[in-house]
Parts: C-alpha cells; sequence; structure tokens
C-alpha cells in the first residue's frame, strides 16, 4: 500500500531527493536550526517547573495551526495544477491514491506528536504541585493524535469536495475556529443565561461517581446527541479535564475516560471523513 | 485496434458528441479536427475512460472501455489539452513516479526512462526540475510520460497548442515517429496545416457529429471528383478560356491570377490530350500544374462553422 506507492513518497517527501542534497548548507542550517530550537525548550522545561496542561494545549495549538497546512491542498492542488486525469488513468487504485495521501499527512501529525511527547513527558514528571496520574497524560497524547488524524481526513475531504486551496484553507481554518471557540462561548453565554433565570444545566448532569461500565459506555454512545458535545469532544475543553485537580469534578470525568472517549470519537469522524474521500474519488476519477 | 461504436455523450440537455463511430489500426495517425466546443476533448475523455458515455461504447483490442477502465488504461496514454506536471521533482523523478504508477518493476524503470528521454529527445534534461523547463520541453515530457508504460493507443489532446514553431515541429517528428512505431495515436488539433503533415486519417467533428472520417486522400478525392488544372499561358489566358468552354470534360472554368482554372474530370490520358491540343492550336502553355484540396479546403467544404 505505501513502499512503492508513489503518492505517498511524493506527498511524504514533498520535493526532490536532489535538492536535499544540492542545497546542502541550507539544509543542516535549517535542521541545526530547528534541533537547537527544540532543545532550547526541553532544556527551559527541565528547569522550570512547566504546567503539563499549558504544555500540551500548545501542542495542541500547534497541531491545530500546522495540520491543515498539509493537507489543505492534498487533492485540490490536483486541479489547480491539472494532473488528476493523469494520475486517474494510472494503475494505481482508489484506495493508493487516498491512502497514500493520507498517511503521508499522519505521519507529519505522529511527528509533530513525537516531537511535543518528550517534553509534555518532561513537564509531567517534574510537576509536583498537581500531580496527574501517567494514565492521564497517556490519554491527552492520545487524544492529541486522534485529533490530528481527524484534521488530516477533514483537510484531505474538503480539498477533493471544494477543489480549491485557498477556499479548503480558509474552510478548515474557518471550521476549527467556529467549532472550537465561538460555538463554545456562544453555548456558555447561554447557559449562564440559563443559570441566572434558574436553570440547571450541569456539564456533570447524569454523571455519577462509582458508575457501571456500561452507563459509562452509554454516555460515551449518546455523547453525540446530547448538547454537552459542544464542550466535551472540544479537545482544548476535553484537555483541561484530562488534567483533574484532586476535586470531585475532574475525578468524575477521569473516572468516565476522558481522553480516551474523545480520542475514539475523532478518529470514527476521521474515518468517515476518508471514507467519503475515497468515495468521491471513486466516483470522479471512476477508478 | 480502436474500435469507436455510436459513442455519445450528453450533459442535461446538451449533446456534446452524437453517436460517433470509426475504427483505428495500429500505425494509424488519426487527426481529429473540429472547432472549439466541436466535441474533441469530451471525446478524447471518454476514450480515456474520464467520462463515463451516456450511450456507445469503445473497444480497444477487444476490451470494453466502458466496463472495464481498469483493464484499459494500461493500454492508453493520455496527454490532455491543459496539462500539469508534479512541480520540485526532477524530470528522472517525474518519470519515475509515473513508472511506479504504472508498476513497471523497480529493476526495469532506469532502462525505459532512459529509452523515452531519447525518444522524447531529453535526455540532457534529465536532472532539472520540471518546473524550469520550456513549455516545448514540458510538453515533450508529458508525452514521454504517458509513453512510460508503452501503451498501444495514444490520446494526444492539442498536442501543440501554445508552442513556438520549433518546438511545434519537434511534437511533429515525435508523433510520426510514434505511428511508425505501431501505435494508434489520436491527435485532435483545428490548426489543420499541422495535421496535414503526419495524419493517414482524420475524422472532421462539428456540433458533436463526425461528419466524415477516413484516410486523408480517400476523403480528398471524395470532396473532388475532379482534378483542378491551371494553365499558363505567355499571352492573355482568356482565348484559352473560350477556347475550353464546352469541353466534355470540363465542368468549371474560371480565370485567375492570369491563369486559366478547370476542374477536370477526364483521365491521365485525357488531361495529355487536350495538353497536346492546346499546344497545337498555338497556345503558348507556360506550365500546367495540379492543384488538389488540402485539410483547410476539406475543412471548409464540409463543416458549417456551428458548435454544440
Amino acid at each position: 500500500m505505501w513502499r512503492e506507492n508513489p503518492v505517498f513518497w511524493y506527498h511524504l517527501l514533498g520535493q526532490s531527493r536532489a535538492r536535499w542534497y544540492r542545497q546542502r548548507a541550507l539544509t543542516v542550517i535549517l535542521g541545526g536550526l530547528g534541533l537547537l530550537l527544540y532543545f532550547y525548550l526541553l532544556v527551559q522545561t527541565i528547569r522550570y517547573e512547566l504546567d503539563p496542561a499549558i504544555v500540551l494545549i500548545l501542542g495542541l495549538l500547534l497541531l491545530c495551526l500546522l495540520t491543515p497546512l498539509g493537507c489543505y491542498a492534498l487533492f485540490s492542488m490536483e486541479y489547480e495544477k491539472a494532473t488528476w486525469e493523469s494520475l486517474a488513468i494510472t494503475r494505481l487504485t482508489v484506495d493508493e491514491i487516498v491512502f497514500g495521501k493520507w498517511f503521508s499527512r499522519v505521519l507529519g501529525v505522529l511527528v509533530i506528536v513525537l516531537l511535543l511527547t518528550p517534553i509534555a513527558y518532561i513537564a509531567w514528571v517534574k510537576y509536583m504541585y498537581r500531580p496527574v496520574p501517567f494514565i492521564g497524560w497517556l490519554s491527552a497524547i492520545w487524544m492529541l493524535t486522534a485529533w490530528g488524524v481527524l484534521l488530516v481526513s477533514i483537510g484531505m475531504w474538503l480539498s477533493l469536495r471544494l477543489r480549491h486551496s485557498i477556499a479548503s484553507a480558509a474552510t478548515l481554518y474557518g471550521v476549527q475556529v467556529f467549532t472550537l471557540l465561538f460555538l463554545p462561548l456562544l453555548t456558555m453565554i447561554l447557559l449562564e443565561m440559563a443559570t441566572q433565570r434558574g436553570g440547571d444545566m450541569s456539564l456533570t448532569e447524569g454523571m455519577e461517581q462509582g458508575a457501571s461500565t456500561w452507563q459509562k459506555l452509554l454516555f460515551w454512545l449518546e455523547m453525540p446527541f446530547d448538547w454537552r458535545c459542544i464542550f466535551w469532544l472540544n479537545p482544548f475543553a476535553a484537555l483541561a479535564a484530562v488534567y483533574p485537580d484532586p476535586t470531585n469534578y475532574y475525578l468524575l470525568l477521569q473516572a468516565y475516560g476522558f481522553g480516551w472517549g474523545q480520542g475514539v470519537y475523532y478518529l470514527l469522524f476521521s474515518g468517515l471523513f476518508y471514507l467519503l474521500t475515497r468515495q468521491g474519488v471513486r466516483h470522479h476519477w471512476r477508478k | 485496434m480502436l474500435e469507436v461504436k455510436s459513442l455519445r455523450k450528453e450533459f442535461g440537455t446538451l449533446v456534446a458528441v452524437k453517436d460517433i463511430s470509426f475504427q483505428l489500426m495500429p500505425g494509424d495517425v488519426f487527426g481529429f479536427i473540429g472547432p472549439n466546443g466541436a466535441g474533441k476533448t469530451t471525446t478524447i475523455k471518454m476514450l480515456a475512460t474520464l467520462l463515463e458515455p451516456t450511450a456507445g461504447t469503445a473497444t480497444l483490442n477487444g476490451i470494453d472501455i466502458v466496463r472495464y477502465p481498469e483493464e484499459v488504461r494500461p493500454l492508453l496514454g493520455y496527454m490532455p489539452d491543459f496539462f500539469g506536471l508534479y512541480e520540485g521533482i526532477t524530470v528522472t523523478e517525474y518519470l519515475e513516479f509515473f513508472a511506479a504508477a504504472y508498476r513497471i518493476p523497480r529493476s526495469q524503470r532506469a532502462q525505459i526512462i532512459q529509452n523515452v528521454l531519447e525518444l522524447t529527445d531529453l535526455t540532457v534534461k534529465k536532472d532539472a526540475y520540471v518546473e524550469t523547463l520550456s513549455r516545448g520541453m514540458q510538453q515533450r515530457l508529458c508525452l514521454a510520460k504517458s509513453l512510460v508504460h508503452d501503451p498501444l493507443l495514444l490520446l494526444l489532446d492539442e498536442p501543440a497548442s501554445g508552442l513556438d514553431p520549433r518546438a511545434r515541429i519537434e511534437i511533429k517528428e515525435l508523433i510520426r515517429e510514434l505511428g511508425a512505431m505501431g501505435k494508434i495515436v489520436l491527435v485532435s488539433s483545428h490548426i489543420l496545416p499541422e495535421l496535414a503533415d503526419f495524419c493517414n486519417k482524420i475524422g472532421i467533428i462539428e456540433k458533436g457529429e463526425l461528419l466524415v472520417w477516413g484516410p486523408v486522400e480517400q476523403i480528398i478525392a471524395q470532396l473532388q471528383p475532379a482534378r483542378v488544372l491551371q494553365i499558363r499561358l505567355l499571352d492573355d489566358p482568356e482565348p484559352l478560356a473560350n477556347y475550353l468552354e464546352g469541353d466534355a470534360h470540363i465542368t468549371h472554368l474560371a480565370l485567375q491570377n492570369g491563369c486559366v482554372e478547370v476542374h477536370f474530370t477526364g483521365g491521365l490520358e485525357e488531361q495529355a490530350e487536350l495538353l497536346a491540343r492546346i499546344v497545337r492550336d498555338g497556345f503558348r502553355v507556360v506550365s500546367l500544374t495540379e492543384t488538389s484540396l488540402d485539410l483547410e479546403d476539406v475543412f471548409m467544404q464540409i463543416t458549417r462553422g456551428e458548435v454544440s
């Protein structure tokens, strides 16, 4: 699927192998600067007690900003540069084309998460003020990875549907700003108004300490039909919940498998967009 | 062999291609002629398996292109009229990309790439980045890419558009060579003189309808039942025009550019006799030339200048 897949290698490397050899000085300087910056961040994390939640939220922000850059043009560039017809009539299957493009970008997400992991781990080890179980830290990393994969799948689908790189990039960033910022803010305002009028709308309504596994599973299965999904499926809100204070509220969220559950949903949505892309290519490219 | 049978494409109420049929054999270079919007590109896209016909089909070596597009694709090479190249890679890497996409074994790729580079005269540019190539070289690279898997059918949509005269000549030579290699080459163009040089068959399409198709000489013979002879005299041509009027083999007579132009229906024997008679009767003949229709004349006679 990927070893002999030219689409995968072209999108992974992005350009000629020869260019790296020819511009060795530039490659070495840029690579060196990147390494220096990375080690500086590592040292700073070791020296100061950074809040691991802040490190992870910054990592998530980085994912939200960088991932769309890699995937907004995955298919639209084929239309804009008029290369899709030449690609469509080759012997590559629809799975090789879609997987090749998708996997090259998922590897990019994994690289970002892998680079973040040591920093996040050091921050977790050094931070003594508010101890967090290792499993909580691990679930946060899992959720970050799944969110990145979801962004890749949505970006790939948008680039196929919209066929214009600028439009698909703008939509991808726009959707993120709306779902991660505007929608929760709007909901919070409405909730506040409802509370002031005597309403009782709690984010943990129906959740109880000591719930059975079945009840927890049911909670997650009902999540997409619950208004609280605006918050709980928001990775920023969920990330804050993964790092519990020793208060009942956060312990309750952790007991419900927060982080893991969101990750599963992100991967499920990701699978849906992947399949939609596959179907689109199959139909439009007659594969 | 390519056999196109009643191929039809409708876009809503618009009929872009109306039940066209033709057959081509290996070695045929088929000029697909028509004005802009006539349905050339739509037909080519259907043959390239990129567009599904509304009705009809085509077979390549007996394989149905509508029912088995995946089986046909390894047998065809396609060069779109508006094409792009993957940038940031060298010419060799670009061809490696398509060699891998056509599942050519890794061990054979280097040799095949070298061969197509030689054929398309791009060997000196093998390490150049594709975006640095001139338009003409990019056209040749696109053609090279279409040849890496040694296809039987080559579909070239306006291959010489936007090229300078030298690049045009080079592309023409290349297409001629491909025909000689036994490939079926279908070339679309609306620039007729360039097609006349290398096509052995033509098809003229207008408003989605294939008005005529077949060997070039046959079509010209159909359209030109009489030979056109131009007789130039040393003196005033008018007396000769009067002299020839009423001749049984002459269907049309006119004075043109100081010559007498006649449409002559007789054979070569009668033509020789006519010339001898004119000379014997005292007309001082400087030359007698036979002019035949070219593709532009054929196109103008057949088409009405309509688009679908």
